[in-house]
């Protein structure tokens, strides 16, 4: 187990990144042992949510846990959404409002794991995740120009807000959902597959004190639901420079955009980034490391851990004869750990597991 | 001896050896070619049910219960690994579909991806491949009397279509759910 050591002081800022090759999920300490938690992922499958077990930890109690948001509905952000939810009572709960239509409700309907369950892992995170909370304590939604939080801590105002999805996302969302509700006699052998490219994502802005952390989510570029055209809400460029990214879409070149690195961020922040192994699909690239490295002024990735086979000789030769590039698709947990205190200017790093940098 | 590839639900035997079996025929009764019965075999009789079905029972001789048992226990199946896939992507033109994989017997084994061709996907299988679709890929060991073979199939989950109940529910619980979200 590892050692995460103490929580961060109550005038600590902190952001951990956790991702173990297929996944994501982000503790973030506002000030004054008050947490956000974003998207959800396990070290195991079946394990529990790492943020939770990270919290565990270091000692924090289930209502300082102000607030649990759920990016987008990709398979490797959700693992262990619902039992979060549970876990913390307390917190409000969000989900991009590009999903609240009566066809992304019916899809999850559908897919909630009661008919189909093997079909359903992820639907079923979010069924779980929504059906949590009861009246009056209901999910909100997150959606361009929202704040999730607005408290004041260690005297300061702390203010996450919302800058996506744009509502040109939210036809997109509502069309990829039609096409997988279930209709009178029609198979219920596959789940949706999950929407690309994605436009739904929630891109947060924390403002704390005079600095700003930037959280991308997987949110791809685009003119018309993408960066391009956040960057150009005059709402969006008001908002403080932040000095810490996380690099939107694991660092690939569709979730790239000049703008944002112009505009949103300080000159040469600190860029982390989590991997995504599909098959022989690795992002980020090689390419994609060089240019963010090349914008960064320090860059780190959670997990650089090999991704070869982690399967008994014997069996591997034999299944090697109908697979062919077998891969581990969680190289191994690794997390990525900035603290700084309030109003200093200097964020310190710290690499937990499989973590490196970039 | 099934005389009739159309027939199915093939009845649970006893120790009689001769049993009574109920067939229910999928194709109209005119259109099959009933043979004769055979030298171990009683007449079979034909019933018309209400469903408009037909339905034929026959008396077949089966061979001693010992004897059929122990041709049984001359060929067993070990698995050595069931693995759960789920399909992510098909590349119809490639004829590869890609697919996460679970172990569902050494738990401590972790889940890898993986490309596999529809060459090894059986017949009836293919219109299920879908991304969300579901499969099973058994190694196993194949004891026969003289030898032990290793084999592996993919098998696909068959599910049923959506009935009118089911899409009723959904309905319903999909207004709840979205109760559950502030407007």
């Amino acid at each position: 187990m590892t050692n995460y050591g103490s929580a961060p002081a109550g005038d600590e800022i902190e952001v951990m990144l956790f991702g173990p090759g297929l996944g994501e999920a982000i503790a973030v300490h506002l000030g004054e042992g008050q947490w956000l938690l974003v998207d959800s992922c396990e070290e195991k499958s079946g394990k529990g949510p790492v943020t939770g077990h990270y919290l565990d930890a270091l000692g924090v109690n289930p209502e300082q846990v102000l607030a649990i948001l759920s990016t987008h509905w990709h398979n490797d952000h959700i693992r262990g959404l619902s039992v979060l939810a549970n876990k913390y009572p307390e917190a409000s709960l969000f989900i991009s409002g590009a999903l609240r239509s009566t066809e992304a409700m019916s899809v999850l309907s559908a897919y909630n794991g009661k008919t189909a369950a093997r079909q359903a892992k992820g639907t079923s995170e979010i069924y779980g995740f929504l059906t949590s909370r009861k009246k009056p304590h209901r999910a909100k939604i997150a959606a361009a120009q929202s704040s999730l939080v607005d408290k004041v801590l260690n005297r300061c105002n702390v203010k996450v807000y919302a800058l996506s999805p744009l509502q040109e996302a939210y036809h997109k969302a509502i069309a990829h959902m039609a096409q997988f509700m279930a209709a009178d006699g029609e198979s219920i052998n596959n789940a949706p597959p999950e929407p690309s490219p994605n436009a739904t994502a929630v891109v947060l802005h924390i403002d704390v004190g005079d600095d700003a952390i930037l959280l991308g989510a997987d949110l791809e570029d685009n003119k018309t639901w993408g960066w391009s055209a956040m960057v150009e809400d005059p709402w969006v460029l008001e908002r403080g420079q932040a000095s810490v990214y996380k690099v939107a879409h694991h660092g690939s070149r569709t979730g790239e955009a000049n703008c944002v690195w112009d505009t949103l961020l300080h000159k040469e922040p600190v860029a982390v980034v989590t991997p995504f192994n599909w098959g022989c699909h690795r992002l980020p690239t090689d390419d994609d490391r060089a240019r963010i490295r090349a914008r960064a002024s320090a860059a780190f990735i959670s997990s650089d851990a090999s991704r070869s086979p982690d399967i008994p000789a014997g069996q591997l030769k034999r299944m090697n004869a109908i697979c062919k590039d077998i891969r581990k698709v969680d190289g191994a947990m690794g997390a990525v750990r900035m603290r700084k205190t309030l109003n200093t200017k200097h964020w310190t790093v710290e690499l937990f597991g499989a973590a490196r940098p970039l | 001896m099934n005389t009739f590839p159309q027939l199915a639900n093939i009845g649970a035997g006893s120790t009689d050896t001769s049993v009574g079996f109920q067939y229910t025929l999928q194709s109209p009764v005119s259109e099959m070619n009933i043979p004769r019965p055979m030298r171990d075999q009683e007449p079979s009789t034909i019933v018309n049910t209400d469903a408009g079905t037909l339905q034929m029972e026959c008396k077949v001789r089966l061979p001693p219960l010992a004897k059929a048992r122990t041709a049984r226990q001359a060929i067993s199946s070990l698995p050595n690994e069931i693995w759960e896939g789920t399909v992510q992507s098909v590349d119809e033109k490639a004829r590869i579909m890609s697919a996460i994989m679970e172990p569902m017997l050494q738990q401590s084994i972790s889940r890898h991806s993986a490309n596999i061709s529809l060459d090894y996907v059986v017949q009836q299988d293919l219109p299920l491949v879908r991304p969300g679709a579901v499969f099973y890929l058994t190694i196993f060991t194949e004891k026969k009397r003289t030898s032990i073979q290793n084999a592996e199939e993919i098998r696909f989950r068959r599910m049923p279509a959506w009935s009118k109940a089911h899409i009723k529910k959904i309905q319903n619980d999909a207004v709840v759910l979205l109760d559950c979200i502030e407007g």
